[in-house]
Formats: structure tokens, sequence, C-alpha cells
């Protein structure tokens, strides 16, 4: 089993790391840099470009250069590059193949493993994209982790390193068993995160997230961008997107000049020459560091706005923030750091380089889940549940981001008089309407006792468990009554999960399987196929010649999570009984 | 049990079939009931009621198709006339796809009914998504393949099903529970008992299911 690296995918630069002892280190690309754009191109002699060079040729190659490929992962649009249609994976693939091919020369060692960092909003498809855009470059991508969730990581274990280091004064908040808070701010060339963690010597759980996976450092380049090509026509009569080698030099001019006012108080966005009415002319954008803090300050309010609600999510005042974490180049516009301090009276801590904290993370997380103990991180719930009730209205009972495994119990009643029966429709979604959410089931609680209409007391219990499987039961309290259903992660397409992943929870499963038959009456077939299961849960590798590949890994789960409802079902049958009986 | 209450169709639904299925799925289905409730398998005298049940049925469509074509149903089975079925065999997941997938109800309808007939518990992850099909065929394919499974964790999607249904699914719906007795209709029948219809509240008082152990 080779390294397995950590991969910072972004929209603009992609960045590699890895393990070094107990260190995560930044792997340099072949030219020696950290960063390596997310641009690919073909030349006209047929060469595949990844990067600099890729970048450094747009200008004189625009139709054949590809940049920003990540925002479109996941569709289905086809790029034109080199006369031929590309998915987007395929072009995710190069760049991944390089960074995986700078990792090997750096590591002297084959590389075929990954952890790859991706949004935290990003959807389910668009994370197998990004597990198929892998496997293309010849990486199996152990696991999906959240950029926050990566930098929050990268940030806890330099703390825990801190921590243990002999002659230490001062470990790090949360470093050493105390639990401390933490906020992580990424504002990344496409994209914008905010996750709110906690952290506890060496176990994190993240407690609320917030994204938009269409704002970021890109969006303020357009801007600067739009108001310089306005300014040169007012000023040259020069059509700047009329000559697509004139507007690829000012989307980088502009990008320049916007990385530039994070440090000066005044930049340019220039051309060196264009041609206007028929005269060379020289056409440039001045522009102060208020000015485009101007600009910038929609975006940024927005940001700001989203980690504002992170902490309403998680119930949590900023006060209680032991740590803000920033992350992303965009992070570095002073104005971002002056907002955030005037609205939620928080200081970044020092020592982080917002650029490369995700891929040093990831490298982290490259560790963990090739075994090391040294830091555990909880998993969280990805979506919201609940029930409808009367009206149409949907009452949530777990919400989205309670730490695994969570379980919540409510009491309802009955709405007529004399109603014997309930049905609980449970549902998925953020809606306050129930026809917004997507249904995932409905059953029916019958022997309740009649009375007058909101007598009853019905207790609705939910709860998801370390597999990712959520149950559902109702409870007449009056008559003792219940019935309940099982919902497969399956159904709910849920999961992401790496094979080491998937691995623990089937044996999770299994051992539940076997905690639950014990004692039951089982028939002769239920029985075989039960100890089949968790004979092929238990080892997942033996029985066929080869390693099963992720999607029997799947459909196992889903075969495991079956037999656990109907042992479920049998259980509470038999307690019927027994009841009955006395 | 007569063909009088209920004809074939009855001895198909003990089986877990479809009143269509062929020859060699009322064989492949009475194999697999008939290795679950073998007396042999379980001390308790309802197995041993509902091995009977099964090997009467198996007996009777055994002898319906010894005799003239003129008395059988369709020629072709499902399993015959929807090549995808077919194709996913006993594959649990490409069965549970095709009735996510399938545009044709009967198609769908036969996926659910293979999902029953595999014998296998865990079948029903698969299976439960077509209690909401909007087919009725395939809605009570799919209590039906349930009822095969001897599943116990349908009981309170079925019985939610039989209370939204019109009262001629709610008459079929009945009629499987009359004709397999399975435990997992124990809700419905609570449910039915208290039906507006006079004669489902009629039907539904008469069915005993089986108890296990």
């Amino acid at each position: 089993m080779g390294p397995v690296i950590g991969i910072d995918f972004g929209t603009t630069n992609s960045l590699c790391a890895c393990l070094d002892g107990d260190r995560p280190v930044l792997i340099p690309n072949a030219r020696g840099e950290r960063t390596t754009p997310s641009v690919v191109a073909i030349t006209a002699k047929g060469e595949y470009l990844v990067g600099e060079s890729a970048k450094n040729q747009a200008l004189v190659n625009p139709e054949n250069t590809v940049a920003g490929v990540k925002r479109l992962l996941g569709s289905r649009s086809l790029l034109s590059m080199g006369g031929k249609g590309w998915r987007p994976e395929e072009l995710v693939a190069m760049i991944l193949g390089s960074l995986r091919k700078d990792a090997e020369r750096f590591l002297s060692r084959e590389v075929g493993r990954a952890v790859i960092t991706a949004p935290a909003n990003f959807s389910e498809r668009e994370r197998r994209a990004l597990i198929e855009a892998g496997r293309l470059a010849g990486l199996e991508v152990l696991r999906i982790v959240n950029e926050p969730t990566a930098a929050a990581v990268a940030r806890a274990w330099s703390a825990l390193g801190k921590a243990e280091a002999p002659g230490q004064a001062s470990p790090a908040p949360g470093a050493a068993g105390e639990s401390s808070i933490v906020l992580v701010y990424d504002f990344g060339g496409g994209t914008f995160d905010v996750t709110l963690l906690s952290q506890e010597g060496s176990d994190c759980a993240v407690l609320s997230s917030r994204g938009d996976g269409r704002l970021g450092g890109a969006d303020l380049d357009a801007e600067l961008r739009r108001r310089a090509a306005a300014a040169f026509r007012a000023e040259h009569g020069l059509d700047v997107d009329a000559d697509r080698f004139l507007a690829q030099q000012l989307s980088e001019a502009a990008e320049r000049a916007k990385i530039e006012l994070s440090e000066r108080e005044e930049a340019v966005v220039g051309i060196p020459f264009a041609l206007a009415r028929g005269a060379v002319v020289h056409p440039a954008f001045a522009l102060r560091r208020a000015e485009f803090e101007e600009l910038a300050r929609p975006f940024v309010e927005r940001s700001v706005e989203l980690a504002q609600r992170a902490l309403e999510d998680a119930r949590m005042p900023a006060s209680s923030v032991d740590a803000l974490v920033l992350s992303g180049g965009s992070s570095r516009i002073p104005l971002v750091r002056r907002l955030l301090a005037e609205r939620l009276g928080l200081e970044p801590e020092g020592g982080i380089n917002p650029e490369e904290i995700v891929a040093l993370g990831a490298a982290v997380w490259g560790a963990l889940v090739s075994g090391s103990e040294r830091l555990r991180v909880r998993d969280v719930v990805s979506r919201t549940y609940g029930v409808e009730i009367d009206g149409g209205i949907f009452v949530p009972l777990i919400r989205k981001n309670s730490p695994v495994p969570a379980s919540r119990s409510q009491v309802f009643t009955t709405v007529e008089p004399g109603q014997d029966s309930v049905e609980v429709h449970v549902l998925q979604g953020e809606a306050k309407a129930a026809s917004e959410n997507l249904s995932l089931g409905r059953f029916l609680l019958s022997g309740i006792r009649p009375a007058p209409a909101g007598e009853p007391r019905i207790r609705v219990d939910f709860s998801i468990d370390e597999s990712d499987m959520l149950h559902v039961g109702a409870r007449d309290l009056g008559t003792g009554a219940e019935q309940a259903i099982s919902i497969a992660d399956f159904d709910r397409g849920a999961s992401a999960d790496s094979l080491e992943e998937l691995e623990r929870k089937l044996s999770l499963l299994a051992e539940r399987i076997a905690e639950l038959r014990s004692g039951l009456k089982l028939e002769h077939g239920l029985e075989a196929e039960l100890d089949e299961a968790c004979a092929r849960a238990r080892s997942p590798s033996s029985g066929g010649a080869s390693k099963p590949s992720e999607g029997e890994l799947r459909l196992l789960k889903a075969e495991l999570e079956g037999l656990v409802g109907e042992l479920l079902a049998r259980r509470s049958e038999r307690r019927d009984r027994v009841e009955a009986e006395r | 049990m007569s063909e009088a209450d209920g004809g074939y169709e009855a001895y198909f639904a003990v089986l877990g079939l479809g009143p269509e299925a062929g020859a060699e799925e009322v064989r492949t289905a009475y194999r697999r009931l008939a290795m679950r409730y073998h007396p042999d398998s379980s001390r308790d005298p309802g197995t041993a009621r509902q091995f009977s049940r099964v090997v009467r049925a198996y007996k009777v469509l055994s002898a319906r198709e010894a005799a003239p074509p003129a008395r059988r149903g369709p020629a072709a089975s499902p399993r015959e006339r929807y090549q995808r079925v077919l194709e996913a065999g006993e594959d649990l997941f490409a069965l549970g796809q095709l009735l996510a997938t399938e545009s044709e109800s009967g198609a769908r309808a036969a996926a659910a009914e293979r999902l029953g007939l595999s014998g296998r518990a865990a079948a029903y992850v698969f299976l439960r998504r077509a209690l909401y099909d909007p087919s009725a065929e395939v809605r009570l394919a799919a209590v039906r393949a349930a009822a095969a499974l001897g599943s116990r964790q349908a009981e309170g999607e079925v019985a939610a099903l039989y209370c939204r249904s019109p009262a001629e699914e709610r008459r079929s719906i009945l009629g499987l529970a009359r004709a397999t007795r399975e435990r997992l209709f124990r809700s419905t029948l609570e449910a039915a008992r208290r039906d507006a219809e006079p004669e489902l509240r009629r039907i539904a008082a008469a069915i005993g299911l089986e108890r296990a152990d």
C-alpha cells in the first residue's frame, strides 16, 4: 500500500500534500510551485497541458483552454477543446493526474490512493463525478472530505502536535482535553463555505455548515473586469469582448489587481496596448482599495451573513467561538477580516496560510482513513428528517448537521374524535410545507384507544445509527401499540462513503444483526440468509476470488439494512405478544 | 380455500405470484416457499399450516397447467414479456432499479414480483418503493411480494397503503390477506375491520392470520 495523498482541487488552483512523518507538507509541482492552476489545454500540435503552462498559453489559444471546470463537475455539459467534446470529469482527471505525477516524483514512489476535498454543499452527483475523475487519473479516492472540515482537521492536527511537544507553555485551545469551538471561513476562488466544529482532544464534530457554490473570488474578478471594460469603452471606444485575446488579457489583469489590493492601497487593471478607432491605446483602469471594497462588499456581506447563519443553526453565539480559521485565497481580502471582526467580533488565528490549509487537512485525512488513531472525526446527519402533521406542515425531528448517532422523540396526538389509527408520514428536506420535501414512506399505527381528539398521546421516535440507517417508530403511550419502519440510506440517497468507511459500517451492521437475532425464533431460510450476509459483511474480501467492488459493498450494505429492519419488526412483534399474554 | 373464493388468483397469491405467472415461476416459487415453511424447519404449528397451504396451491396450479390450453392464462409469462426483468435475474439491486426507472407499469410489477420470489428478507429494502408506485397494478404486486417474503417490516406500510386506497384495491389487498394469512396483514385487518364499506368489514372479520412461534 503506497502513501495516501491529499488533494485540494480548487476552482482556480489545486494543491497536493502528504504526510511527512507526523507533519503534513505540500508537494511542489514540476515547476517547484506549491499551487497548480486548475487549467487544462491542448496545443495546436496536440500536446496536452495542465497548470501554469496551460494558463500561460490561454492568451494565445483561448478556444482550446479550459479553466474553472470544477463548477461544471457533475453536469452533463460537454466542453470543447481541440475540436473534441470533453466531459468535465475527463478534464478534472487531467489535473488530478498531473498532481499525482508530481507526488510520485516528490515521493519517488507509486501513488494510487487519495483523499480529495470538495465544497460542503457539493451534491451527491458532483461527488460521484469527482470520484470518477480520480479513477480516470489512476487514483482510488478513499474519501471526499468537505473543505472546511479538512481545514479544521489540519488546525486540530497541528494543535495536537504543539500540545504534545515538550516545553510548550500554552497549547492551542482544544488541544489537550478541553473543548473548543472552531469556525472555518473558507472563501475560495469559486465557492464559499463556512463550518462550525467542536473539537475535544482528538475528537472533532461538525456542528453546522453553510455554503454557496456560486460565490467566490472569481465573482470579484468578474465584477472588477466588468467595470474596467466599461471604462475602456467610455474612454477609448474599445470593445474588449470583441477580441478573445484582449478579453483573456483583461481577465488576468483584473485577478492580479484584486490580489494586489489586499496589500496595496491602489492597483491598476491595464492592457499594455490595444487598437481602438485605428489608433494604439494603453487602456488602464486605476482603482483604490476603498473603491474595490465597495465593489466587493455585497459578496463579502453575503459570506459573513452565511457565517452568522451557521452559528444560528448550531444555536451558538459568536462569542462562543474559540478559533476562527481562514482558508481560501479570497479570505486574504482585508475587508473580510474587518467585517468578521465588526459583525462577529472574531479575529483569525495566525500562523496559517489560507491557501494551503485545506490541502494539508486532506493529507491528514489520508492518514486518518488509512488508520491513524491520533484524531477521530465524527459524522453528521446530512439532511433534515421529520414527519407531516395536520395541514401539510413538516415537523423536523432530526436536523441536518446533528452528530451521528442521533435520536429524537416528540409526542403527537389525534385530530379527530374517536380516531383509532394515525398515519405517520416520514419526509426528508428543509421546506416548511411537507409537499415540498421528499417523501420517504408512510406507515399506519393502529390500535389506538378511541378517545376525544387531542387526548391520545402518540410518541414518534426518530433515530439514525452509525451505519446511517433511519428508524422511525410510533407508539401509543396509552395502549402500548407500536409500529415502525426502517429506511436504508440506499433509499435516501445519503452517503458517499469511502471503501474503508463502508467496511466499517458493514461490520457495525453485522454486529447489530447478531444482537437483534438472539432469542428470536426464525425460519430456517431467514437464519441462513442472516448467516450468509453477516459472513460476507465481516470479511467482504473472502468468498469471491477478487475484492468486491464498491458497488457490491453498497448493495451488501442495503441488504444488511433490510435484514436489520426485519429483525427490528420481529422483535417488536414478539414484545407485543408477550404483553398481550400478560 | 376453494376456487369459489377468489379462483386461481388466490392460489397464485399464496405463492407470491400474479395470475399470469408461468409454469416455471410456479415451480420456483413453490420450491422456495416449501423450503421456508417445511415442517422440519420449525416446530411452530403456524409454519406447518403455511406449508400445507403452499403445497395445496402448487398442486392445484400444476393440475391446471396439465389441463387443455384453453383453460390456461396468457401464454407468455412476465419473465418472457419483460426482457430487462429477465436480465436482472436474482440481482436485488437491479430489480430495485427497474422499479425506479421502468416506464411500463407491467415491467415494474414483474420486477416487484421477482423481488418477492427471491425469497430473501433483504429484498424488502428494494421492494418498498413499489408500494408508492403510481400504478395500482405495481402496488398490488408489491404487497403480494411482501407477503411472499413473509416480511414483517412491511406491516405498517401495507396498512397505510390500505387506508389510502380506493375500495376496489382495498378488496384486492384483503384477498391477498385471506389467501396468504401472512402476519404482515395484522394492522391492515385492524384497519379493515373499521372500513367504511360494510362488505369489506365483513371480509376482514372472517380472516384469521397465522401466529408465529
